[in-house]
Formats: structure tokens, sequence, C-alpha cells
């Protein structure tokens, strides 16, 4: 089974790792909207980062991803009220605009941010 | 007309006119033209029409009854019932005509079954109603018949398929909770009451929200979720925190009952118990890395479960470990691993400041409480409230801040110098040392009961050299860190790398590994890093290492020899006298390469 946290840590330009020491900067103080992955090392983990590589690539630069490292899943899930995995969160602004739970396919989410994106722009 | 009276015609209510003969012919060219009509009409119908006198002969039918029976009209007619069907059949369609002959009441919707003129059985739908005279009598029946065959074998399957469904229903082990489009269940099996602990027959018919299941009733999120934003959710693992069973996991999965124009009418709810596969996976997981501590040997895999299940108490944690061991790594681990992760976190190291300028920087102090006191400053524990505070090297504080601390984390309150209002603070105390501990107790340099005050819990880091596993996971961390930092793209270390540092002592530890690598990268222009790059002092303990093993070696072969020599080349013999057994005389042979040299002639 590919390695997909190791091969994502080498490349900088990929899903952002994001734990306590950097979430205030990376999530909360970030201008662009955040989408954030909250989900366990288990056998569906790659599947799910998969999507979201998929996801992040069609969005370039409008859109940053970020992976919970794993051993902050459990304080962030306690955080922001998450019962189950695994969760995508997009933020922006540094707020919680919206929420996915379970597995997805990449239409779902790119539907899912879409939809975030656009009543952004309305409000705006 | 002339000579035409009008009559009134009692049965129709009509009139006609007086002239007899006239009258007649047009009355019959009436019911003449109303009997093509109907006949006509009758071939249109898609329903099967047949007449039958009172023996059952078939008195007339349409052509839909033809084609029911596979008969052309010319054999049909005069064709007694009896000759298209079995003889049990028969008696029951004998049955049905006659209670309609005796009662006079129509029979509805009879179902049986026919023989076509092809052989092939079909299943006929007859509605019976008594045909009569003019005068009354009752002369035979008349029927109406469709073919229902494909109809009845249609609802036998699909029963079939229901009963099949209804049993895999019951018995998967999986828990399934259809709801309706108002959150009232419609149906729930079996495992609903293992996974749940709740029967089925207790939530049927019932608002599921509304039903006391004793949980954390996340299913009901997201199954309000999946109802009210029309969307599947797949595969959603939750902690289901069961009374009886708070260590259940569960996936749930939630989709759609749609409408045959699509609209939804419900969500399928199933839950599958994944506790056992969870808890096998994580043991099955040998754990690398907790945080950014890198380690499988069994003492790190122990290390990590004691720091899981610190992290979210409040507790103070005591770590111990020669230095460079990764005392700090833990220190931070604790502090990120629980609930204050996004709370302050502050580090002091108590070694790096003499007594007077420590007591400051932990407690603060107040304008002038002290020559160069020019204003206020709140400390670290002010700073660290809510938070943690790592007191790294805490072996080396004098006994009054020693005092001064054990009443802070007894009275969880302290006073700023030059102040006597006290503080209260929630911090969370972890703290560090390469220090024996105890050997300072006993020598008064540590106060006891600030001992085991901070030693409520011990967390104690093994030297590098007590877990030589873990060298080659470090190895490739660092390697990873430094091309990051550098900006280069070594791949590793050669094997003689590798085994200089699997057999080196490493009395810095971790600190000194690293240090060692980022050395080797400095040096190293290629894509492995070589012997030469690596620090002098692990090269050449290595290099002694080997030479007292050659040095071994080369005793053991000519130790072996002399023997051999001695013994005239008797094996036997010489085993013997080196205590050694043969099989392992002749491996030594072989090992080190003993011959005997070719004797002269």
């Amino acid at each position: 089974m590919r390695d997909m946290e190791g091969i994502l840590r080498k490349d900088p330009a990929s899903i952002l790792f994001v734990g306590p020491q950097n979430f205030e900067k990376e999530v909360i103080q970030e201008s662009r909207p955040v989408l954030l992955l909250c989900t366990q090392r288990d056998s569906d983990f790659n599947k799910q980062i998969e999507v979201m590589e998929t996801v992040h690539s069609a969005f370039s630069e409008k859109l940053k991803a970020c992976l919970l490292e794993q051993d902050f899943v459990e304080v962030f899930m306690e955080m922001y009220d998450i019962k189950g995995t695994p969760t995508f969160v997009m933020f922006t602004g540094g707020r919680e605009k919206g929420r996915l739970l379970g597995q997805i396919a990449p239409e779902t989410l790119r539907n899912f941010v879409l939809r975030v994106l656009s009543a952004e722009q309305r409000d705006e | 007309m002339q000579g035409d009276s009008i009559i009134k015609n009692e049965k129709t209510s009509g009139y006609m006119l007086g002239d007899k003969t006239e009258n007649i012919k047009k009355r019959t060219d009436f019911i003449e033209a109303s009997g093509e009509l109907q006949e006509g009409a009758l071939e249109e119908i898609e329903e099967g029409y047949v007449e039958v006198d009172l023996k059952g002969n078939t008195v007339a039918c349409n052509s839909s009854f033809c084609k029911i029976t596979g008969y052309p009209k010319e054999e049909l007619l005069g064709l007694n019932y009896r000759e298209y069907m079995t003889e049990a059949m028969a008696k029951r369609v004998f049955a049905a005509y006659n209670k309609v002959f005796r009662t006079g009441v129509p029979n509805k919707a009879f179902h049986y079954e026919i023989i076509r003129k092809d052989g092939e059985t079909r299943i006929i739908e007859n509605s019976i109603s008594l045909l009569k005279d003019h005068e009354g009598h009752r002369i035979g029946f008349r029927s109406v018949v469709r073919d229902i065959t494909e109809r009845i074998r249609t609802e036998e399957e699909l029963e079939k398929h229901r009963r099949s469904l209804q049993a895999i229903f019951r018995s998967v082990k999986d828990a399934i909770i259809t709801v309706n489009d108002r959150m009232v269940v419609i149906e729930a099996n079996e495992a609903t009451n293992s996974i749940c602990g709740i029967p089925p027959e207790n939530i049927t018919g019932r608002i599921f929200t509304e039903c006391s299941f004793r949980c954390d009733k996340i299913c009901h999120e997201v199954l309000k979720n999946s109802l009210e934003k029309k969307v599947d959710i797949n595969e959603y693992k939750i902690k289901c925190r069961h009374r009886d069973r708070p260590e259940q996991k569960v996936v749930v999965t939630s989709s759609p009952l749609l409408a045959e124009d699509g609209n939804w009418m419900g969500t399928v709810l199933l839950i599958r118990d994944i506790t056992r596969l969870s808890n096998l996976e994580r043991e099955l997981s040998e754990r690398h890395q907790f945080r950014n501590i890198i380690g499988k040997s069994k003492k790190m895999q122990d290390i990590y479960a004691l720091l899981e299940d610190l992290a979210n108490l409040d507790t103070t944690v005591l770590i111990t470990g020669e230095t460079g061991t990764g005392k700090s790594l833990v220190a931070k681990a604790l502090h990120y691993g629980g609930t204050r992760a996004f709370k302050p976190v502050v580090t002091v190291n108590c070694s790096a400041l003499p007594e007077s300028l420590l007591e400051s920087e932990l407690f603060g102090h107040v304008r002038g409480a002290f020559t160069g006191a020019i204003k206020d400053s709140q400390g670290r524990f002010y700073a660290a409230n809510g938070g943690t505070i790592i007191l790294d090297e805490i072996g080396d504080i004098s006994p009054t801040i020693q005092l001064k601390l054990l009443r802070v984390l007894q009275e969880r309150e302290f006073e700023r110098l030059g102040e006597s209002l006290p503080i209260k603070i929630d911090v969370r105390v972890i703290a560090t040392t390469n220090r024996d501990l105890k050997e300072k107790m006993r020598r008064g340099e540590f106060r006891e009961d600030f001992y085991y005050r901070l030693k409520v819990m011990e967390v104690r880091l093994p030297p590098l050299r007590e877990r030589r596993e873990d060298i080659p996971l470090l190895v490739n961390h660092f390697c990873g860190v430094f091309n990051r930092k550098f900006k280069k793209n070594i791949e590793g270390v050669s094997e003689e790398v590798l085994s200089a540092f699997m057999n080196y002592d490493w009395p810095g530890n971790v600190r000194e590994l690293e240090h060692s690598i980022e050395h080797a990268f400095i040096l190293c222009h290629g894509p492995v890093i070589g012997i030469d790059h690596i620090p002098l002092e692990i090269k050449e303990y290595s290099f002694s290492k080997k030479s007292s093993q050659r040095r071994k070696t080369i005793q053991g072969a000519e130790e072996i020899l002399t023997v051999l020599e001695k013994t005239d080349w008797n094996k036997a013999k010489t085993a013997r006298l080196l205590g050694i057994d043969r099989s392992t005389l002749y491996r030594k042979i072989r090992k080190y390469g003993i011959s005997r040299p070719p004797q002269e002639m």
C-alpha cells in the first residue's frame, strides 16, 4: 500500500499537515478558503486523500487543502464537535462554513466546495 | 305516412308508427343494428367474453377469448369447458358456476387454470354472471375472462423476492433501520438489538430521534443530516459511547429510499460494529511514531501507550532520561496530545538561569522588587495559564525554588516577587531531568516532598544504545529532515555507515545521531552517505571495535591450528582439548579456512 502520508510530507505543494502549532496561522488566519480533512489513518485513509488531492488540484491556488496531524485528530474533534471520521470541513475567514460526513467521491467533494464558495461570494 | 298511427312502445317508452309491419321491420332493423354494434364492441375489447349454455357448452365468444384459449372460434363454439382444463379444475369451475346458478349472485374474479390448445397452462380470472331469456329463465352463463398468468407469476416472484429479502434482513449482522421522510421507523432488523441495545419492535412506528437509545445518539445526527440535506453518508466511523459497551465503534452508512419519480421518501441506515476490527488494526499496526518521537522498539511502544494515557489528564509528569533522549519532545507531545493542545505551552530551562533570575522568570515580579526590576513582569507561570509549563532540568534548581514550586503544585497559586497577593493559576506541570533525583534526594540536594509531588507519573526514556533497532528509522527520519533543510537528494547511508551507527555507543543519544547525520549531509555530495562523511569518533569507534573482533578471530584460528598440529590433526582429540564439540570444530575449521599443509613424501 502506498505510504500516502510519506508522499504528502515530501511534497510541499500538496496538502498541508496541520496541528495545534500551526492551526491558527494556516487555517484561522488564512485568507483563502481552507478545506480540512479530519480522518484517522486507517484502511480508508489513502482513498480519501486521493479524493482530496483530486479536488485540490482542480481548484489549485484558490483553495488550501489541509490534513490534520494524526495525533491531533481527537483534540480537534472535541473542539469542533465532530462525531466521526472522515469529516471534511470548509473554513473561510477562519470560520467553519460547512462539513461533509463519511467517505465521499471527488464529484461530491467538488460540488460541496463550489457550494460553499458560491455562498461566500453571494454574502460578499 | 297514410294509414300510420303512433303507438307507444311500452317496453322502450318510445313511439312507433302505427303500421305494425313497418314497426316490426324497423324494430328488427334496430335490434339487428344494436346486435351488430354490440358484437363489434365485444370484438374490440381485450378481455375475453364467452357465453355458455347450462351444460357448459360455448354458445358465443369474442376473438379475445379465442386468443386466451388458443382455439379458433369455429372449434370453440359448441366446445364444453371441460375440454380445456384438468378434471380437478373442471370440478372447481363447475362448483363456481353452480353457485352462481343457485344464488343468482355473480362471481367476480374467480381464478382457475385452463389448458390452451397448444398445451400451455394459463391462469385466468373469470367474472361469471347468469344469462336469462326475456322471460327471466336462466339459460346459461356469461363470463368476462382475463389471462392473469403473467400477473400471478410476477406476484409470486415478488413474494419470493420479498421473503428472501426478509430472511436476509433478519439474519444480517449489521443493524438496518429504515425511516420515512418524517423520521418514523418503518422497519428495523434483529441486529438493532445487538448493536444498539434496543429491540426492533420498540422503535418501529416511532420517530427515530425520540426512541430511547442508550448511547450518544450520533446516528441520529447522521440520519438527520442525510434527510435534511438529501445526501448519502458513506462509511462514517463513530464511537457510539454506548452505556453498556463504551468501547463500541461502528461504521454508519445512510442511503436514500427513493420513490419512482425520484423523490426522497426516506432513508436506510446501516450500522456495522467494527470494534473488534478497529482494535485488531490498532494492535497489528506497529507504531513507528508518536508525534515527532520516532521508534518502533518495544520500549518505545510502551512509552507511546503511556503517553496516550497521560495526554488527556492534568497529572504532573516527570520525564527522565540521559541527555539527548528526547525529553523535550515527549513533554511537547504530552501537551499537544491533550485538551490543552490549543492553549499556551511555556518552556523554562531551569539550569540556564541563576537562582535569583529563575525565581523572577518563573513567578514574575513587580516594579522595584529588586535592583533592575524597572517594570512589572507576569512570569512564565502566568503566561502558561490554562496550558502547560515545561520545567527543563528540574534537577538543577535550588531548594528555595523547589519549595516555591511545591506550593504551586499543591495550592495552584503563587506570588510575584515583591508582592504578597496570591495569584491562582490553572497550569499543567511537566518536568524533565537527566539527573538522578533519588541520589540527589539522598544527598539532601533535592526535597523529598517536592520529588514525590513531581513524580506522580514518571516517563523514563531509554538511551539510544538500549533501542538500537530504532536507529535505521531515526536515520531515515533525519535524512528526510536534512534533505528538506539543505535541499539535497541524499538517498540514505551506506551499509558500512549503518553498521558503524549500530555499533556505536551514542553517549549523546538521539541528539548526537541527529548531529552526526547533519555533519554527513554537509560533507556528502553524492547520493549516499559514506564512511568518510560521518564524524571521526564514530568512524574510529567502529574501526577499533572491528579490530578487536578481528583480533579475537585471529586468536581463535591460531589456537585451533596449534592444537591440531599437536594432535597430528586428530579432530576428536583437538575438539576435546579445546573444550568444544566436533561439529563446532569442523565449522570453525571451515570458517577460518584452516587446512593441513601437504605432507612431504
